[in-house]
């Protein structure tokens, strides 16, 4: 039990805010992300035999976070398609200055409203850190296809970042 | 690659190490200032993603780790029913009075709240323990038995502990309030099981399990080794 423990802890256990923050970006509520974070950690522990490639072990992760969503969260997320609509403050990390917290909340609104066959391919490349490869195949799609997924999602994200800004000067 | 297609690449993924992307970036001044403008927006990208993350999270996934195995599923199982009923228990006790005391109220909205006990196959070390208990300005003597969840919680007055401590009869579930004021010692009964909530050195503790031994047992045990530090 305890090697197991100590594998299970070298292998994903620094993990864990990856994980909350890609969950949190999919399910848009904390206590979801919380509660879809450690049913992700059960079901690997529980299947931790199973992982035959130890390099590999972020991706197997990640996978299974995105099934448990898939088979127990995807339908409890909340109607959610701008920050206004969230019930709380997202936290930060670090403190920023007024003009980085509008630039990032347009951001994060943008993300809020983008569809999901653009916003998880984009969430796996920068919270998760995955290349190109590895996303298609957690995606079971074409490295081609990401591809063209990542280039609309950051147009999108771009084209509301400019659009915002240019409003929030011209007030 | 043109400057067009490395404005494409730029937006798929700025961190590809294809060589010709990196010539372009260094020779080419359009290409090198379209660059850093894509750095600016991958710093803003990323924090947008950077929320913090919960700082009880770690210690969820350990505790909801630490139930996987067989006998502890078992032992959580019984635990569990065990706290339920003493929910159950101290509901069906305060009914009969009229004005529940502010312990009894406590102690039944923090079992309503979080009715699982989370339990590691084996038993707490002692030295986990005692720090716990000194944290709660007690102290804990002589062999207590083996208590294989612990953790702080508010109760009236100020913080105390859920624990889940196994005996030869099964677990037993407490609640310590090293802070509350219990005038008198509150006993329940219903089918097989058996709760008490009982006043200590210091503050009270709420105990349930399902044997009148075990009770009698866990209580003498709880009255002998609790101490002020």
């Amino acid at each position: 039990m305890k090697q197991k423990e100590r594998k299970f802890d070298a292998l994903i256990g620094h993990l864990s805010d990856d994980l909350y923050r890609f969950a949190f970006w999919l399910c848009k509520n904390d206590a979801l992300a919380k509660d879809l974070v450690q049913e992700t950690y059960l079901r690997a522990w529980r299947a931790l035999d199973s992982l035959k490639n130890e390099k590999a072990a972020k991706s197997w992760i990640f996978m299974i976070l995105r099934r448990e969503f898939a088979r127990l969260f995807e339908r409890k997320v909340p109607p959610i398609s701008s920050l206004d609509d969230l019930d709380f403050d997202i936290e930060d990390t670090k403190p920023m200055g007024p003009d980085d917290k509008l630039e990032i909340d347009i951001v994060r609104d943008a993300i809020l409203k983008l569809d999901k066959k653009y916003s998880e391919p984009l969430m796996l490349q920068v919270v998760g850190g995955f290349s190109c490869e590895e996303i298609a195949q957690q995606l079971n799609i074409t490295k081609s296809a990401v591809m063209t997924q990542l280039f609309r999602a950051r147009t999108k994200l771009q084209a509301a970042l400019t659009r915002e800004s240019k409003i929030g000067k011209a007030l | 690659m043109n400057y067009f297609e490395f404005r494409q690449q730029l937006l798929r993924d700025s961190f590809t190490k294809d060589e010709e992307f990196h010539r372009l970036r260094k020779e080419d001044l359009r290409c090198a200032q379209a660059y850093a403008d894509a750095m600016n927006f991958e710093k803003t990208l990323k924090r947008a993603f950077e929320i913090k993350t919960p700082d009880t999270l770690k210690d969820s996934i350990v505790l909801r780790q630490a139930t996987q195995n067989t006998n502890a599923h078992l032992i959580r199982r019984y635990a569990i029913a065990a706290t339920i009923f003493l929910t159950f228990v101290i509901m069906s006790s305060t009914w009969y009075i009229k004005q529940p005391g502010p312990i009894e109220k406590f102690v039944i909205e923090a079992l309503m709240m979080e009715p699982e006990i989370y339990m590691s196959d084996e038993a707490l070390p002692q030295h986990q323990i005692d720090e716990l208990f000194a944290s709660l300005n007690t102290k804990i003597d002589g062999d207590f038995g083996q208590i294989h969840f612990m953790k702080t919680c508010p109760t009236p007055g100020g913080t105390g502990a859920r624990m889940v401590l196994m005996t030869d009869h099964g677990p037993v579930t407490l609640l310590y309030m090293p802070k509350a004021n219990l005038n008198e010692r509150i006993d329940f009964e219903l089918e097989k099981y058996r709760g008490s909530i009982v006043a200590m050195e210091t503050g009270a503790v709420a105990i349930n399990g399902d044997n009148k031994q075990q009770l009698s047992y866990v209580e003498a045990r709880l009255q002998n080794s609790i101490s002020m530090l």
